[in-house]
């Protein structure tokens, strides 16, 4: 059987394979941490995140949740203003204060027309290129609005839990002071004013634990599995370069004839063997 | 070794696929029809795993099991193979690279959420591979032509039943799933959807596949099996009769009215004239005749290729060289080793295109490097066989040539759709492949210990090609 062959030629050069090994292990290491060599320094990666969520409800002093003469059209075209303005730098801006969080390492997108046909929603070039100027970003904030409803949505993302909440405490909390100091400045009379409530608060939790132990694994066992499979042809190149290589008929100490040399010898008689199998069948 | 022993080997070696106890290539046969007859990505197990556990995921799982039991229990081997030189280097270095491009983008993939899909799409690129490997490592010559004839049954009976969903709007596949599956696994409702009223657009005929690209695809993999037979048929009647199943199953790929049912197919019989023009002019009165009888009984048949010109069709067109411009940004910010393998979301629409051409979706996922091993993939098993192609060998060169043409077909196929995406394809890509490393391979009885990369020599390769 070849995978019993294949772990017999690994045995026999068990030293390469603890050499691949420890290769293996440095490679896994090097995909959750980060090497410094001047100053020499061991540090993780960020691969570890957690994630939050918060709800804003645009409403009226009076709120409008438990009336129903109140018609709800005006503030669910007021969510969808908002869920706009809160990804703009402007609101991302106020969030970060808000967070005590450095304003450049947020990334706000949203909300998507969720009901348009995929080949609308799919982004342009110039949409792709905003997009992955934004990718390295630690924090991220995600805001949805469903047309129908005066909520939205924010989801938060951090590298640790509380941070995550934090984050998505602050956007319905930055955009209460806003409107608020809006309104304030324009004297906008009671009962036009809009309410800006969070719905319940904000919890984090990490949302991909494993991520890390996974990718080292992945990481070794690629390594080692290709360094095992490299070392089977190289046997033969090795043999090769030394001289001793094809068809030279010199026996071998462990008792093969030499891989290519064997290969070619045999093949006119594995010819023969084909063709007699045919007539056999 | 004597000639007693060898005798005994040969024997032995004689052992092939119906004829056999061996249980790998049945399970090969009971993969291959599940392949071409039930809707293997809808069907669940009602089993909670920590992957997709999709009913392919649980096939390859036996396969790689009863393989792993045979390599511990099995006897000693009496005939060796000898594959060429490089047989899984297309699929070993798509591999690496695949596994690369996630440990090298592995910060930004779990920043924004995509860890979970690249990994399903990594547990499946393993399972393919594993999947190819071992069908490689167990397929014997002698078992080649009957699981030639065993692809060209399956897609004949995917054609029928595809042709029946068109005319009916029952997709036999997935009911009948559905009732076989009941107990242990849930099936998702058939795709299919047709609309009396033809103006609104393509119907959706799928037959046992998500989705009409993906059965057109492995019908035209399957088309150049039942060309071949026919081609080297002995008699007329069994000439009639492969020609029957290669217009059923040309018929079968033509009903989904997705261009790519034309333009496969026309590729692949493209390929066989150009490799063996002489047999496969002798098939041209009968393929003649054929096109007149389906314009005489049915010439809605061909509305595939009426599909050029309408409209949807043209958007279809129009949203695939959108796509070029679109992931730009993407390539130049990562032009090696791409975004990571299996990242490319489509369900986040807001985020990622579907692109409608696995080369495009590669580059954008792996990159320039990643492009490079996933065309040597396909390529390889084209460089092995090309020395059997033209063999006169009834057991290599009819196989070797008609699987040569099958894997074109794919490479074909992967610049019309997401090709990827769908499980049939790739799968039934990849045992075609085996099938040409299997054709292109020596057998010997083992006489000695023989190195494991020892290739099939120049000459035994003249040989081959000769006899």
């Amino acid at each position: 059987m070849e995978p019993a062959r294949t772990l017999k030629i690994l045995w026999r050069r068990r030293r390469l394979v603890a050499l691949g090994a420890a290769v293996a292990l440095l490679a896994a290491l090097l995909s959750i941490y980060r090497l410094g060599l001047f100053p020499p320094s061991l540090e993780s990666r960020s691969n570890v995140f957690a994630s939050a969520s918060s709800q804003i409800l645009v409403d009226a002093p009076n709120s409008a949740f438990a009336d129903t003469s109140f018609d709800l059209d005006e503030l669910d075209t007021r969510a969808s203003v908002f869920a706009r303005f809160l990804a703009s730098p402007a609101a991302v801006a106020l969030i970060a204060k808000e967070a005590g969080i450095p304003f450049e390492a947020i990334e706000a997108r949203g909300p998507f027309e969720l009901n348009l046909p995929e080949v609308q929603q799919a982004p342009t070039a110039e949409e792709r290129s905003s997009q992955i100027l934004g990718e390295g970003a630690l924090y991220r904030l995600r805001f949805e609005n469903n047309p129908g409803l005066p909520i939205v949505s924010v989801f938060a993302q951090a590298p640790e839990p509380e941070e995550a909440a934090t984050l998505a405490a602050a956007a319905p909390a930055a955009l209460h002071d806003y409107i608020e100091r809006i309104q304030v400045e324009q004297q906008t009379p009671l009962q036009r004013q809009v309410v800006v409530r969070q719905l319940g608060s904000s919890r984090g939790g990490t949302v991909n634990q494993g991520a890390n132990l996974q990718i080292a694994t992945l990481v070794f066992a690629v390594v080692l599995g290709t360094w095992c499979m490299l070392l089977i042809p190289a046997r033969t190149i090795a043999r090769g370069w030394r001289g001793g290589g094809p068809g030279d008929g010199q026996p071998r100490s462990n008792g093969s004839a030499g891989g290519r040399a064997n290969g070619r010898r045999r093949a006119p008689e594995a010819l023969r063997a084909d063709g007699r199998q045919q007539r056999i069948g | 070794m004597g000639p007693a022993a060898l005798r005994s080997a040969f024997a032995s070696a004689g052992d092939a696929w119906p004829r056999t106890h061996r249980p790998l290539p049945w399970l090969f046969a009971g993969f291959l029809a599940s392949l071409f007859l039930l809707p293997i990505d809808a069907i669940h197990p009602k089993v909670s795993l920590p992957f997709s556990p999709d009913l392919d995921r649980f096939f390859v799982a036996l396969i790689v099991g009863v393989w792993i039991v045979g390599g511990v229990l099995g006897g000693k081997t009496v005939v060796t193979r000898l594959r060429s030189r490089g047989w899984a280097a297309g699929m070993i270095a798509f591999l690496i690279l695949a596994v690369t491009s996630i440990a090298v983008n592995f910060d930004r993939i779990t920043n924004l959420g995509e860890w979970d899909v690249a990994q399903k799409r990594l547990a499946v690129l393993f399972g393919l591979a594993a999947m190819f490997a071992i069908v490689s490592l167990t397929l014997r010559v002698r078992e080649l032509r009957a699981f030639s004839v065993l692809i060209v049954v399956l897609a004949t009976l995917t054609a029928l039943g595809t042709i029946y969903e068109k005319e009916t709007g029952y997709n036999a596949f997935y009911s009948t799933a559905t009732k076989a599956f009941a107990p242990v696994a849930d099936v998702d409702p058939s795709p299919t959807e047709i609309d009396p009223d033809q103006n609104r657009g393509r119907p959706t005929i799928t037959g046992p596949t998500r989705h009409g690209l993906s059965v057109t695809s492995i019908l035209s993999m399957a088309l150049p099996f039942a060309i071949v037979l026919a081609a080297i048929a002995p008699t007329v009647r069994r000439r009639l009769l492969w020609g029957a199943a290669a217009c059923i199953i040309v018929t079968g790929a033509l009903v989904t009215q997705r261009k790519s049912g034309a333009v496969i197919p026309a590729f692949v019989l493209l390929a066989l004239f150009a490799l063996r023009p002489r047999e496969l002019l002798r098939l041209a009165p009968y393929g003649v005749v054929a096109v007149a009888l389906a314009f005489a009984i049915a010439p809605g048949v061909f509305s595939s290729v009426q599909e050029f010109g309408r409209a949807d069709s043209r958007a279809s067109t129009a949203g695939r060289t959108s796509d070029y411009p679109a992931i730009v940004p993407d390539l130049l910010s990562n032009p090696l080793f791409g975004r990571g393998y299996g990242t490319l979301d489509s369900a986040r629409s807001d985020t990622y295109r579907i692109l409608d051409n696995e080369y495009l979706g590669q580059v954008y996922q792996v990159g320039v490097l990643g492009l490079i091993a996933f065309l040597a993939l396909i390529v390889t098993p084209l460089f092995l066989v090309r020395s059997v192609l033209r063999s006169d060998n009834p057991l290599r060169g009819p196989p070797a040539l008609a699987a040569g043409a099958g894997c074109l077909a794919f490479g074909v196929a992967c610049a019309l759709y997401d090709i990827l995406s769908f499980p049939q394809a790739p799968y039934l890509f990849l045992f075609l492949a085996a099938i040409c490393v299997c054709a292109s391979s020596v057998e010997a009885p083992v006489e000695e210990p023989v190195e494991l990369d020892a290739p099939p020599s120049a000459t035994a390769r003249a040989q081959l090609a000769t006899s």
